[in-house]
């Protein structure tokens, strides 16, 4: 999987995670971005963490199916094949 | 309201609606709660398009009246998948097909505005060897930015169990049965390699998925907000979560049976022999109709195909799971269909599981035959485990009416092996005592010596109580 790129905030490159104190760091930068607005209603226990981190990683989950989207769209141009449907524009909503 | 419903026991938990026999008919009651997200469901296309991709079952509309209960929106009558079975008995390459259709089901949800709510293993099953969906009460309307509620049970149900199995050792798989809601994340942080925290999917999804519970497991306090996520975050996570679910492999090498079709005690004449004489006895077992073969100890399912050959539905068994892995792997290959391929220890099977022993039933109340075969198995059961004749011909009894045993005589290799290392202290493993055991039980209808080997066949038909 290629290293996901994000604004230079978000960034997680592989030898970062590998250490515990900036994974701790990071994990908690990241959670402090998220903005919890929505009531989670759910049958099913979500897991507060689980949401958190959900949000922490939505920025860099964004820009990967941006990037993929963006790599796809030019790969059927130089093949001469129709373009997929428009890509939104944005990326992630977890910033306020 | 009629004395005749029975409510299924598995399916308390979802307000939605839950899942009742009517008359032996299988009927899904859908609460008045669920009516906008059943009508997304059915008038936005998600519907059609899954039962178009053999994703989700198909239903038909039952009269509301149906319901033991008042409130119906709708009663559902969906078809029926011919065995229920559990990720704990799945072969690997089966749970990764189930992970990867939940991915499709929450994608393609996604298309339609809507979201998978859950994604417990337990509401894929198979048919003929495909993934499906079998809780059509799963979907609901997705809320613009809404988390994926269902992320931590993915990744509990599909990617922690796929990434032990493949990275520490295929029979962690069990654990499923332990862990019924599924294998923490916890846990399968920690049983895992520390190398695997250097791969990007693994570090997120588990690793780092397990920190951020434990962080903040007690910060529950006041109503619970959830995070705005973007579709496209969504969908890149989806993406991130299929690709490591598909770069997840293994292998079966060096167990106990894996190879166990290359060296036999029949030369290519004996087989096909035995194969013949199997399928004769098994025509006289079955019904016209075809009827349901249950097959223990079917090793790669070469045999237990032969029922298949005879019009009935066909559940391959074995204890081993490389076995039970490319079973499953030739079977589709093969493209079969009404056939299953499940792993069953006898002498652990699968037991009731959950609240009250009733979300999950046992293997012998699902697997249920007009015929039990088992082939070659009875040493392994009465000498390598010790379990008397007898008690093997009870067991027998309470799986179908009629079974078909391949006895395997002390003389044979085999067996010998399995007694070169420890005293015989079965002095009753003989035909002879065999068919005393077998008496009180079952008429011996047919008794067939191989041909080319000391092994005999047995169809016996159970003694009316």
């Amino acid at each position: 999987m290629p290293n996901p790129c994000g604004r230079a905030d978000t960034v997680v490159s592989e030898r970062m995670i590998t250490q515990s104190t900036v994974r701790r760091t990071l994990l908690l930068g990241l959670a402090s971005l998220v903005v919890l607005t929505q009531d989670a209603h759910a049958y099913l226990d979500p897991g507060t963490g689980s949401l958190i981190l959900q949000g922490a990683l939505a920025a860099i989950f964004g820009s990967m199916f941006f990037l993929r989207q963006t790599w796809a769209t030019i790969v059927a141009k130089f093949k001469g094949e129709k373009p997929k449907p428009e890509i939104e524009e944005e990326t992630s909503e977890s910033e306020s | 309201m009629t004395s005749t419903n029975e409510v299924v026991g598995g399916s308390f938990r979802d307000p939605s609606g839950f899942v009742f026999r009517s008359n032996g008919r299988l009927l899904r009651h859908v609460a008045e709660a669920y009516a906008p997200h059943y009508d997304q469901l059915m008038e936005s296309g998600l519907y059609d398009v899954l039962v178009k991709r053999k994703l989700l079952v198909a239903h038909e509309e039952a009269p509301t009246d149906s319901s033991p209960v008042a409130d119906a929106y709708r009663v559902l009558a969906p078809t029926e998948v011919p065995l229920i079975s559990y990720p704990y008995e799945w072969s690997f390459s089966a749970l990764k097909a189930a992970a990867l259709a939940t991915l499709d089901l929450q994608e393609i949800a996604l298309d339609h505005g809507m979201t998978l709510k859950d994604a417990t293993a337990y509401n894929i099953q198979f048919v003929d060897l495909k993934p499906v969906m079998i809780d059509t009460l799963s979907f609901e309307i997705r809320p613009d930015g809404a988390p994926w509620v269902a992320y931590k049970q993915f990744c509990e149900h599909f990617l922690v169990p796929l990434a032990l199995m493949s990275k520490v050792d295929v029979r962690l798989g069990e654990l499923f049965q332990q862990f019924v809601e599924g294998i923490p994340l916890e846990i399968g942080a920690r049983l895992l390699p520390w190398s695997t925290k250097l791969s990007p999917g693994l570090q997120m999804h588990v690793h780092l998925h397990a920190k951020a519970q434990r962080t903040h497991q007690d910060s529950g306090a006041g109503p619970k907000k959830a995070p705005n996520i973007s579709e496209n975050a969504q969908r890149g996570m989806l993406q991130s979560l299929r690709g490591l679910v598909e770069g997840m492999t293994w292998t079966p090498s060096g167990t106990e049976w894996g190879d166990y079709y290359t060296f036999t005690n029949y030369s290519d004449a004996a087989a096909s022999k035995k194969a013949e004489m199997v399928k004769q006895l098994l025509k006289q077992g079955l019904p016209e109709s075809g009827g349901r073969l249950l097959d223990l100890g079917g090793n790669n399912g070469l045999y237990s195909r032969l029922g298949l050959d005879l019009g009935a539905q066909v559940i391959s068994s074995d204890v081993d799971p490389a076995a039970v892995e490319k079973n499953y792997r030739m079977a589709l290959g093969d493209k079969l269909e009404g056939y299953d391929v499940i792993r069953l220890d006898l002498m652990r099977p699968s037991p009731g599981l959950g609240w009250a022993l009733d979300e999950r039933d046992s293997a012998f109340d699902r697997c249920q035959s007009d015929v039990v075969m088992t082939l070659a198995l009875i040493h392994h059961i009465c000498i390598s485990n010790n379990v008397p004749l007898a008690h093997f011909g009870k067991l027998l009894a309470s799986l179908a009416p009629t079974a078909l045993v391949e006895f395997v005589p002390k003389s044979d290799s085999q067996v010998k092996i399995l007694l070169a290392s420890r005293p015989d202290i079965f002095p009753a493993y003989t035909e002879e005592g065999f068919e005393d055991a077998m008496a009180p039980i079952f008429e011996i209808a047919e008794k067939a010596p191989i041909e080319g080997t000391d092994r005999t066949l047995y169809l016996l038909r159970r003694r009316s109580a």
